[in-house]
């Protein structure tokens, strides 16, 4: 089955500042990917080049496309959410679905309908007169009545209150995701989209740090309440991370066997925001290790 | 083809007041002033003077029965067709702003993003504004002048019946309505042929600024204009845009030199002592067609939506 996306050796400057440094992933069909990384780290670009909005060195294949140089062909199958509040403030709502139904083959303006009829949003008033939360519904609400072979959305719920972008995390998982479907999500709320993930990348400084679906994150990263008295031999096995709370010191290991850490406390798989915190530690940490044997 | 519709009817949408309430307006402050400049008129002995796009002193002549039915009918035509330069210069303020925002707006405001996940190719969004401008936008005008033409007659007829006079033969017989209007069609859709590089010129520095594409779009040329005068004491760049503005002028005019043309000869077969109404020195639409000028015209304006194209094409977006 070929992949949804296939990047080989991407990289992409903007002078001396390396955005994507031998950017290498491959993204299979049917899978909701959480791309997450620190402000400034490249998701953004990534994502540009994956829409075609950026050139970029390197082979890149999106639904078999060259992004850059079949943008047109590749955007009847692909959808994206770039960023909340980016619909046009003059325009009336009835306006941005006749547009969309106009242009869109694939849109289905019941569906588009049905998503509205959940919100407070009146079919005429205009982009501006709405607040920043019903924009970003609007603009869900388009993109989801569009029957996408690849969604991608960066940031889709900043500015949502949490009883909104439970319900749309809901929605995206049961009425629109299906085994043909392919979606990417970047957030920096990343607690709330985890159990919807089925794959992970992280990306540091232009770097892909981490690209597991989430089953083998399961199975190679444990967590663990250490317990007091094997607090030495749990340093010992050299983890992650380690933090305390209430007093007890929970580690993060990566590369020992499960079997191992058992014997040391409660063992559970480790959020992804942990997870993350302890890469983008770890990341700098090794950074600092190798600069200070340089110097 | 539904795209490009849609694609119409979106920068329809947008732009609604400068397609369409603007022209309107001029419309409503017209018949106002010709009602009111009507009523003064016929209750005193002022001389009429022309109000707002339409010149109500010819209406007069109409009702006096001294005057030869040719006088009144060339007098109707031209005052008809007069309406055109009123509307065709708020087109072109209007079209002016319009083309320096079409690519720079969404991009500012950033709403590029959501227009740029459909299904549009750049080439179709762009001819899209260019067709707006140049083709929807003067048609939107041309049936508000023609709409105003109209009206102006039916008030023309009230103030006949309050006259006694027999406004079909005073007024309607003479009035050219459809010749009228279909001059004022061909001399709008002419000026925006002779337009089309300044429209594109607009549209390039719209898709290509990063920031006020009104200074942008009107310093350099300047500039150029005073360093060309400096260095070389020559004046070339100013006499092309002045000639590409003139063709504009020209293209209005051009169907004006036409009705004045039938009118003197008409007269010279009836009274050899009148002299005969001069040609001004215009080109008639045929010549107009066969100047070289006109052409490179063309050319240079579609060079410079391509270049617009291929900007809002690859340029990196910020997202």
């Amino acid at each position: 089955m070929a992949n949804v996306i296939s990047a080989k050796n991407v990289n992409k400057s903007y002078g001396d500042f390396k955005a994507l440094n031998d950017v290498n992933f491959e993204l299979e069909k049917g899978r909701i990917l959480g791309l997450i990384g620190p402000n400034g780290a490249g998701k953004t670009t990534l994502l540009k080049a994956v829409l075609g909005l950026t050139n970029y060195s390197g082979d890149l294949k999106v639904l078999g496309l060259d992004p850059h140089k079949q943008r047109d062909e590749l955007m009847q199958r692909v959808c994206f959410v770039a960023d909340v509040a980016v619909l046009p403030r003059w325009i009336k709502v009835s306006q941005a679905i006749d547009f969309v139904e106009g242009v869109h083959p694939k849109f289905n303006r019941e569906l588009c309908e049905k998503y509205l009829k959940e919100t407070k949003i009146k079919r005429e008033s205009k982009v501006k007169a709405l607040s920043k939360g019903m924009v970003a519904q609007l603009h869900l609400a388009l993109i989801m009545a569009i029957d996408a072979d690849l969604l991608i959305l960066d940031e889709p719920t900043l500015g949502l209150d949490i009883l909104y972008r439970k319900s749309f995390y809901e929605s995206l998982l049961n009425d629109y995701f299906d085994s043909e479907r392919t979606i990417i999500i970047t957030t920096h709320q990343v607690e709330e989209i985890e159990h919807i993930l089925s794959d992970l990348v992280f990306i540091q400084d232009g770097e892909i740090v981490l690209d597991d679906s989430m089953e083998e994150v399961g199975q190679s990263y444990f967590e663990v309440m250490v317990e007091k008295e094997f607090e030495e031999a749990a340093m010992a096995l050299n983890p992650m991370n380690v933090r305390e709370v209430f007093g007890q010191k929970v580690c993060l290991f990566n590369g020992v066997e499960r079997s191992q850490v058992e014997a040391l406390g409660k063992v559970r798989k480790p959020s992804v925001a942990d997870l993350f915190v302890a890469k983008m530690r770890g990341q700098s940490k090794a950074e600092g290790q190798t600069k200070g044997e340089v110097a | 083809m539904n795209t490009f519709v849609t694609l119409l009817k979106r920068e329809y949408w947008e732009s609604k007041t400068s397609f369409v309430w603007v022209p309107l307006v001029i419309t409503g402050i017209t018949l106002f002033t010709a009602v009111l400049g009507l009523i003064i008129a016929s209750t005193g002995n002022i001389e009429t003077v022309e109000y707002g796009s339409h010149d109500l002193g010819s209406l007069f002549k109409l009702y006096d029965v001294s005057v030869d039915s040719d006088i009144k009918a060339f007098a109707t035509q031209s005052a008809l067709y007069s309406g055109v330069y009123t509307y065709y210069f708020v087109l072109a303020i209007v079209g002016f702003f319009y083309c320096l925002g079409a690519l720079y707006d969404d991009r500012k405001d950033k709403s590029i993003l959501f227009w740029k996940s459909m299904p549009v190719s750049d080439s179709q969004t762009v001819l899209s504004k260019l067709v707006s401008v140049t083709v929807v936008a003067p048609l939107l005008y041309w049936l508000v002048i023609i709409t105003t033409n109209f009206l102006m007659l039916i008030i023309g007829t009230i103030f006949a019946w309050l006259s006694g006079v027999d406004a079909w033969s005073a007024l309607w017989a003479n009035s050219g309505f459809f010749k009228v209007a279909t001059y004022q069609f061909a001399a709008i859709y002419m000026a925006m042929l002779w337009a089309t590089p300044f429209v594109g010129y607009l549209l390039l520095v719209s898709s290509w600024t990063k920031k006020v594409p009104f200074l942008v779009a009107t310093v350099p040329p300047v500039l150029v204009v005073i360093a060309e005068g400096m260095i070389f004491k020559t004046a070339h760049v100013i006499s092309f845009l002045g000639e590409k503005m003139f063709g504009v002028v020209q293209a209005l005019v051009a169907p004006f030199n036409s009705l004045a043309r039938e009118f003197s000869q008409k007269r010279a077969d009836v009274e050899d002592d009148i002299p005969i109404f001069d040609e001004f020195e215009f080109m008639s639409f045929g010549q107009q067609f066969q100047d070289s000028g006109f052409w490179i015209g063309l050319i240079l304006g579609a060079a410079m939506i391509a270049a617009a194209i291929y900007i809002r094409r690859f340029r990196d977006e910020a997202f």
